[in-house]
């Protein structure tokens, strides 16, 4: 029984090791323009601006904005949100989400670092509920795609660079938004993830789903001895051992890899083929 | 080819399992719900329609 379970950790880790070649692949696949003419209409599980060229799928929060801005309910959005997050919870950030990776990258430059706790992290619950719902409501205009820094590396910038006429009539808002993802590209040499943390509103739409999605971490504490690793190597700097289905975890599986005692476990809420062989919801 | 094996399925533990297991699937069921709604309201096309003109 202990050796069926060593062999599943293994595939998780050994997944665990192969998850930036996952991220560039979804970035590629995200970012693949053939399909756009249909595929825009659907959101994807990821903040991958839909104004870049090559966009193949809609940005969730700009399609969210656009809705409210047209006094509709996002309910389509919305759902497709909720089945990802109700499926995976954040998985899609740590997974999918190319501006995450962009940050995972920016993280490994040598530069002096950061370590910030998750005190303030509601921050981003704010956003959500100004920028992307209250202002979009009032104003009909998607502010959060203004001033969002994912928009402008993956549109601002090649926009710009590939068409004269835009080019000569920028003005102040342009460079309003270069300055923030200055201040973000600054911010994330230095501290992991900190658009993940603290500003994100797709993340702020997922987090509350962590603890009820059918992908999800346990943790055995009785054979866990408090060593601190999983935290130590947590891209958005969560006690995994304490709670393991946190609000802030994107499930990158980087704590299952360092586990000295492999008390990480995954577990996926009823959906295993021998649950529903044997009967057995699966429920941890 | 390697199958993806997941952790064994453990036993019922708790009623707070249990109640997860259930809002869990209640989300599922309400996410369909949405975008069966959404779609209905054709907000697909208002999607899409956006994307395209950005």
């Amino acid at each position: 029984m202990r050796g069926e379970t060593n062999r599943g950790e293994s595939f998780w880790r050994r997944l665990a090791r192969r998850r930036s070649l996952m991220q560039l692949a979804s970035t590629l696949a995200l970012n693949s323009y053939a399909t756009q003419g249909t595929t825009r209409g659907i959101p994807c599980p990821a903040l991958n601006c839909y104004a870049c060229p090559a966009a193949a799928f809609a940005c969730p929060i700009g399609a969210i904005q656009h809705l409210i801005g047209r006094r509709q309910v996002p309910l389509y959005v919305l759902g497709v949100i909720g089945l990802v997050g109700a499926l995976v919870g954040r998985a899609s950030c740590g997974w999918f989400c190319p501006f995450g990776w962009f940050q995972e990258l920016m993280y490994k430059l040598p530069t002096p670092k950061l370590r910030l706790t998750n005190r303030f992290n509601w921050t981003r619950y704010v956003v959500l509920a100004t920028l992307v719902i209250a202002v979009p409501l009032v104003t009909r205009e998607p502010w959060f795609c203004k001033l969002c820094p994912t928009g402008s590396l993956q549109a601002g910038i090649p926009v710009v660079a590939l068409d004269p006429l835009i080019r000569d009539a920028i003005g102040a808002c342009y460079w309003i938004k270069m300055g923030i993802l200055g201040i973000f590209l600054a911010w994330m040499s230095v501290t992991r993830r900190p658009f993940c943390r603290w500003v994100c509103p797709l993340g702020a739409l997922w987090s509350p789903l962590n603890p009820v999605s059918s992908w999800r971490l346990q943790v055995d504490q009785e054979s866990c001895i408090r060593c601190h690793r999983c935290q130590q190597v947590c891209p958005v700097d969560i006690a995994v051992y304490q709670d393991p289905n946190a609000g802030a975890c994107i499930r990158c599986l980087k704590c299952m890899g360092v586990c000295p005692v492999n008390c990480i476990s995954v577990n996926s809420l009823g959906w295993s083929v021998e649950a529903s062989r044997s009967g057995d919801p699966g429920i941890p | 080819m390697e199958t993806a094996p997941i952790s064994e399925p453990q036993p019922i533990a708790s009623s707070r399992s249990r109640v997860t297991f259930l809002v869990n699937r209640a989300l599922i069921v309400l996410a369909v719900a949405a975008i069966l709604g959404g779609l209905l309201f054709d907000q697909w096309h208002m999607v899409l329609r956006n994307a395209i003109l950005l």
